[in-house]
């Protein structure tokens, strides 16, 4: 029955999963369209180096090392877009069925199965990064799950899988850093529950030892990448990256610590979603507490207390704030380990309208609620726009509307998204809070994007003068409205289908 | 006393939890330090037209500091932005945005040393 009943999870969640995509085509949010840009570049300038001029304002930067990937797959006719789409659902699935490893550990096969089917359609925490578009670190959080996995393994079997454990380090060198704040907190809890439990902590110095192991491998694999790169590693700390940051993060800074706690335990950090999901999960973890005091199950306790505390005094600023997520991962645990039915499974369906940054909700939110996207485009009409760019002489410039800027930036309608798929270059991007870049020439572009739009006609001898050829204005309008570009003299609207318009600078 | 921790659930539970919050507080103190910059940013609409809006800004802080006002639309992406020193006396800047019936986001964030002033709001046009 389990097994039947684990099979029909395996073919809800893939549904759940492609469902989207068919919607969508791709995947929403800022990290696709830029970080697509950098591989395009290197593609197009058939090196990887850290300048991205001239098809990018970048002149040097630190990212991570997945940048490889969709590089390497340009080689193979695959576009970056479509790679990281592809490597975005994939994890998200993969994810489940690790996470039902995980509960295993602890539960029998039926609460396993409870837990891993709530992590599915309402905790994937890769899920809700990669489609709200902060895919390095939803594909991270797959990595993590790996290296938790493997973790547990070995703190309550004192079995490991050291290929396992070492893909789920590389992955995460790779994809996101930041996670490493997440294997540390694992690691402090594990080693809580060995010396509470047993009085040693033998089995938590040779996972150490492991950790260092495969780390060292995955370091060693990606030193070419790295000796090229890891001299910009500080460009993110420069003050006017800080503060670029800071005046993203400006509201969250303000929090007193009750604003503080209630936004770790109960905000999705993913589309900054209040959810009462969060809050009832928390509170049957305080219902059950008792159970968690001691044995194996204390590893979860350990785990929510560290989380907590850390991202209470440490991580409360800035992105690393993003860690609380993983109290996910305890909330999705504990309603297998609450629930003796496999009945309570029949509550998910009802959970598709209560508000959270579950694949279920976002799901149905594409359809009803699209605010919650950061922002949402219906990519079908997208893509009719991109296939008429493709037609466009090559040396054709955008200037596209909304602009890119910010260290979290995309343009309201993915016009940055130009350039990796048509290899047309676009103007007025980009902003990187992890880059270095001409700031004064930056603030020259926004501006220049601020007085088009009040006034189309204002600045032709400019736009000329940075050689734009066209004006792309999509579905979600910010500053451009195509009513001042119709009928201009300086203007002639080469394409106007589904809401998008296209216009060529006479 | 020995024996005391050796036996207890929540000794041992301490012995490891009280380190690792203590370094916690160090990097916390650490990376916290008091701020004592007050920033204040007043926006005034000056003027609306059918094509734009005008607003008139001031900003003031208690220390000279460097920074930038932005004003972004759809959350991130900037429409506006000005890089400014801000000395003992109050700045103006003069910001004109295209009319479209929308919330624009200001954000303003300054520095001086380890202390910063933050400033978020919304102008209307």
């Amino acid at each position: 029955m389990e097994n039947k009943l684990l099979i029909i999870l395996i073919i809800l969640s893939l549904i759940i999963r492609v469902y989207p995509f068919l919607i969508l085509g791709s995947i929403l949010g800022a990290d696709v369209g830029r970080f697509a840009i950098i591989s395009h570049t290197w593609f197009l300038k058939k090196q990887i180096t850290p300048n991205l001029q001239p098809y990018d304002m970048a002149e040097s930067f630190f990212y991570f090392p997945f940048l490889l990937i969709p590089y390497a797959f340009e080689y193979l006719g695959i576009n970056s877009i479509t790679t990281i789409t592809f490597i975005s659902y994939a994890t998200s699935f993969l994810g489940i069925v690790v996470f039902y490893k995980i509960a295993r550990l602890f539960l029998d096969k039926e609460k396993a199965l409870i837990s891993a089917a709530f992590y599915s359609f309402i905790f994937d925490i890769v899920f809700a990064y990669n489609l709200m578009g902060v895919f390095p670190y939803g594909v991270a959080s797959f990595f993590f799950l790996i290296v938790m996995w493997q973790s547990l393994k070995f703190a309550i079997e004192n079995k490991i899988n050291l290929p396992l454990l070492f893909m789920g380090f590389f992955g995460i060198l790779l994809f996101h850093w930041y996670l490493f704040f997440g294997i540390m907190l694992l690691f402090f809890a594990l080693i809580t529950y060995e010396w509470v439990e047993k009085k040693t902590i033998k089995n938590s110095l040779k996972l150490l030892l492991h950790y260092s192991i495969v780390n060292a491998i995955g370091v060693i694999i990606l030193s070419p990448y790295l000796f090229i790169f890891l001299k910009y590693f500080g460009i993110a700390n420069k003050s006017e990256n800080v503060v670029d940051l800071f005046s993203y993060a400006s509201g969250r800074i303000k929090f007193g610590p009750i604003k503080a706690l209630e936004n770790i335990l109960f905000v999705s950090y993913p589309g900054t979603i209040f959810s009462s999901i969060y809050v009832a999960s928390f509170v049957l973890f305080l219902l059950s507490l008792k159970s968690f005091l001691k044995g194996k199950e204390s590893i979860w306790l350990y785990f929510f207390v560290y989380t907590v505390l850390f991202s209470l005094f440490l991580f409360n600023e800035l992105n690393l704030l993003r860690i609380t997520t993983l109290l996910w991962l305890l909330y999705a645990f504990v309603i297998g380990f609450c629930f003796k039915s496999k009945w309570v499974l029949l509550l998910i369906p009802f959970l598709v309208l209560v508000q959270s940054a579950s694949p279920l909700y976002l799901t149905y939110a594409l359809h009803f609620k699209q605010e919650h996207f950061v922002p949402f485009v219906d990519f079908s009409k997208f893509n009719k726009a991109i296939e008429f760019i493709r037609s466009l002489p090559e040396n054709s410039t955008f200037l596209i509307d909304g602009g890119g800027a910010g260290c979290t930036g995309a343009s309201a309608n993915y016009g940055e998204r130009i350039f990796p798929l048509t290899s047309r270059k676009i103007f007025y991007f980009t902003n990187y809070c992890w880059a270095d870049y001409n700031r004064s020439e930056y603030r020259n572009r926004v501006d220049l994007y601020r007085r088009v739009s009040i006034n189309a006609s204002c600045c032709i001898d400019e736009l000329k003068a940075y050689n734009i050829t066209h004006i792309f204005i999509g579905e979600k309008r910010v500053g451009f409205d195509p009513k001042y570009f119709l009928n201009n003299s300086n203007y002639e609207l080469v394409y106007n289908e589904d809401d998008y318009y296209i216009f060529k600078v006479v | 006393m020995k024996m005391i921790i050796t036996s207890s659930r929540l000794s041992r539970f301490l012995v490891i939890f009280i380190p690792l919050f203590l370094i916690l507080l160090t990097f916390h103190i650490y990376w916290n330090p008091e701020n004592r910059m007050k920033l204040e940013v007043k926006c005034k609409k000056i003027n609306q037209t059918q094509d734009y809006c005008s607003f008139n800004c001031s900003i003031k802080s208690n220390m000279p500091s460097v920074g930038r006002i932005v004003v972004t639309h759809t959350v991130w992406a900037a429409i506006f932005e000005e890089k400014i020193q801000l000395n003992n006396e109050e700045q103006n800047i003069i910001i004109m945005l295209p009319r479209r019936n929308f919330v624009y986001y200001i954000r303003g964030a300054f520095y001086n040393n380890s202390n910063y002033g933050i400033y978020d709001g919304e102008l209307e046009c």
